[in-house]
């Protein structure tokens, strides 16, 4: 017999072979040096790479993903257009716009109301007297960044409509201020009703906004909820029933906005809200904001399972039964303010600033790179927003006072 | 609608029924996969969505022979090689993984775990270097691919899988010593 081929010592290595054949190597094998020399190459190298290749992960990893969970997701992304298989005029090879689609802002006030509607406090402190009915928030005492997607609900447009409209029906406002500048730190403290902070750091002079109070209260109808959680193809997430009827009202203090270099218009006129992380021009190059607002306050029914509830609406931004499971029994819900971190963020990081645990989010927008500082102290939470390079954001944050 | 197989057959007449067994059929196998190229389970997930999005919008209704499965494990493997080679987002995916992987490893003491982030790190420099169809074969066979399942994802000759396998294991280490030197260097 001539030498074996490499092809078939490989096979033989790996058990790919017949009986017959493999008798037929052996038989050759017990009497030429060379191919055993060769095959013993070949196995030690497949080890080596095999090692190697095995550091990536197991394949039993693949049993713990849910693809019924999955494929929900999947239709609710794609809407309720999805009926059949496209006919081959129908295809379109758009993996561009796949991906650009991927890659672009998305509107975040879809992912707001789904989770004021569903959880609505479930981002703040839970109350400590659990002989009341409804339950003073406490102070939020750190900040937990969590990984959404909120591309579901975002190419949903029925659903959008279908949360507009319910949100239209039972949300009722009974704050919503409108900003007001200020010419000093001291005015904007007396205004807005604690001490304004402003950058040591810095020593230009900031423009001082006082943000608003806004407050509204909603009872929530679980039925008409569950109704449009079905309509959009998320059926598998079950509302619990002490969700019917339950009473949320949430108010946000007033909070101060100190700006610093030539930031545009972050207050337009018909504007409730500055839009300080969504720049409009490359004149936010040199723009640095710092946000204050405090721990805003909510009160709910004593009997909602916040942990339940926070896992459907991680659920509905994307996250498997098990991701969401594991995420919610991570986090402290009686004093964490939970941090959407959309997908298209290039990181974040977990920092300290000013003696705390504060979160660094970088992103990569139109207009360049920018980021965002979120850290929490003494009841007020803080938020730095710059563009280009954060690498001197955590040492302009420590510069408080 | 006719019975899939192991690397399943959309045939004429498919729907969103069949559609919908695929779906379930090979998320898990394809995210696995691609949680192994990418590192990040988040990730893995977007990308395998792409995977099925590209499913749902492909003719596979009028390619009777169409190896369904094959397909996927392909364009898997060709997204997620993509997406290691994008090296704007690598730092990304490596962060991600580290956070993923840390969460399952608690027992590890930092210098392991830096030890095998490191490790994670150069193999998928290295896979993101090679040739995709190396790459892919390398991937698909530590997923446990056996010799016909290789030739059935990635359309190559069953005879030949063999000698494939030793050419992209030989340009891995080669790869590899050039750019880390020996793997008892991790």
């Amino acid at each position: 017999m001539n030498c074996v081929s490499e092809n078939s010592l490989r096979a033989y290595h790996d058990a790919e072979l017949s009986a017959v054949q493999d008798a037929e190597i052996e038989a050759h094998l017990a009497g030429c040096a060379e191919c055993g020399k060769r095959l013993s190459e070949i196995a030690a190298t497949a080890a080596r790479v095999e090692k190697q290749m095995v550091s990536l992960g197991a394949a039993s990893a693949e049993t713990r993903i849910d693809a019924q969970a999955a494929l929900s997701r999947f239709k609710a992304q794609q809407g309720a257009g999805v009926v059949s298989m496209p006919s081959r005029t129908d295809f379109v090879a758009d993996e561009t716009n796949v991906r650009a689609r991927d890659r672009r802002w998305r509107p975040l006030w879809i992912g707001a109301v789904a989770a004021t509607i569903l959880l609505c406090s479930l981002a703040f402190p839970f109350g400590r007297s659990l002989a009341q009915r409804f339950l003073g928030t406490l102070r939020v005492e750190k900040v937990q960044p969590v990984r959404l997607d909120f591309s579901a609900l975002d190419g949903n447009r029925p659903l959008q409509e279908m949360l507009r409209q319910m949100i239209s029906d039972k949300v009722v406002v009974t704050a919503d201020e409108k900003p007001q500048p200020v010419s000093t730190a001291a005015d904007a403290g007396q205004l807005a009703g604690f001490s304004a902070h402003v950058l040591g750091a810095r020593t230009d002079t900031p423009k001082f906004v006082v943000g608003g109070q806004h407050a509204f209260h909603m009872t929530i109808d679980r039925t008409r909820l569950q109704d449009i959680f079905d309509q959009a193809g998320r059926a598998d997430l079950l509302l619990p029933a002490t969700l019917d009827g339950a009473n949320v009202s949430v108010n946000v203090p007033r909070s101060i906005m100190v700006e610093y270099g030539d930031c545009p218009e972050a207050h337009p006129a018909g504007s409730t809200q500055p839009t300080p992380t969504q720049p409009h021009s490359a004149a936010w190059a040199n723009c640095l904001a710092l946000q204050e607002v405090p721990s805003p306050l909510v009160n709910m029914p004593s009997d909602l399972n916040l942990q339940q509830l926070a896992e459907i609406g991680f659920q509905l931004a994307g996250m498997s039964a098990t991701q969401a499971r594991s995420l919610g029994q991570t986090i402290d819900w009686k004093s964490t303010l939970v941090l959407p971190i959309p997908r298209f963020a290039s990181s974040y990081s977990q920092v300290t600033v000013n003696g705390v645990q504060g979160t660094l989010i970088e992103g990569s927008g139109r207009r360049g790179p920018d980021y965002v500082l979120v850290w929490v102290k003494n009841g007020i939470i803080y938020g730095l927003v710059g563009h280009g390079d954060s690498s001197n954001a955590v040492a302009l944050a420590n510069s408080l006072n | 609608m006719r019975a899939v197989g192991e690397h399943g057959v959309m045939n004429e007449g498919s729907g969103l029924g069949e559609f919908e067994t695929l779906f379930v059929k090979y998320y898990p196998r394809i995210v696995g996969i691609l949680q192994r190229i990418v590192g990040d389970h988040g990730r893995a997930e977007d990308l395998a969505s792409e995977v099925f999005l590209k499913l749902y919008r492909r003719p596979l209704s009028q390619e009777p022979e169409a190896n369904v499965g094959g397909w996927l494990y392909r364009t898997a493997t060709n997204l997620g090689i993509d997406a290691l080679r994008a090296t704007a987002r690598r730092s990304r995916f490596e962060q991600a993984a580290g956070r993923d992987a840390g969460r399952n490893k608690a027992a590890e003491n930092g210098f392991e775990r830096m030890a095998r982030f490191e490790r994670e790190r150069r193999v998928r420099t290295v896979l993101a270097e090679i040739k995709p169809a190396q790459a892919q074969l390398l991937l698909l066979r530590a997923s446990g691919d056996s010799y016909k399942e290789l030739s059935a994802a990635l359309e190559i000759e069953p005879g030949s899988v063999g000698t494939l396998l030793v050419r992209a294991e030989a340009a891995f280490e080669q790869r590899y010593q050039e750019l880390f030197g020996s793997e008892e260097d991790v």
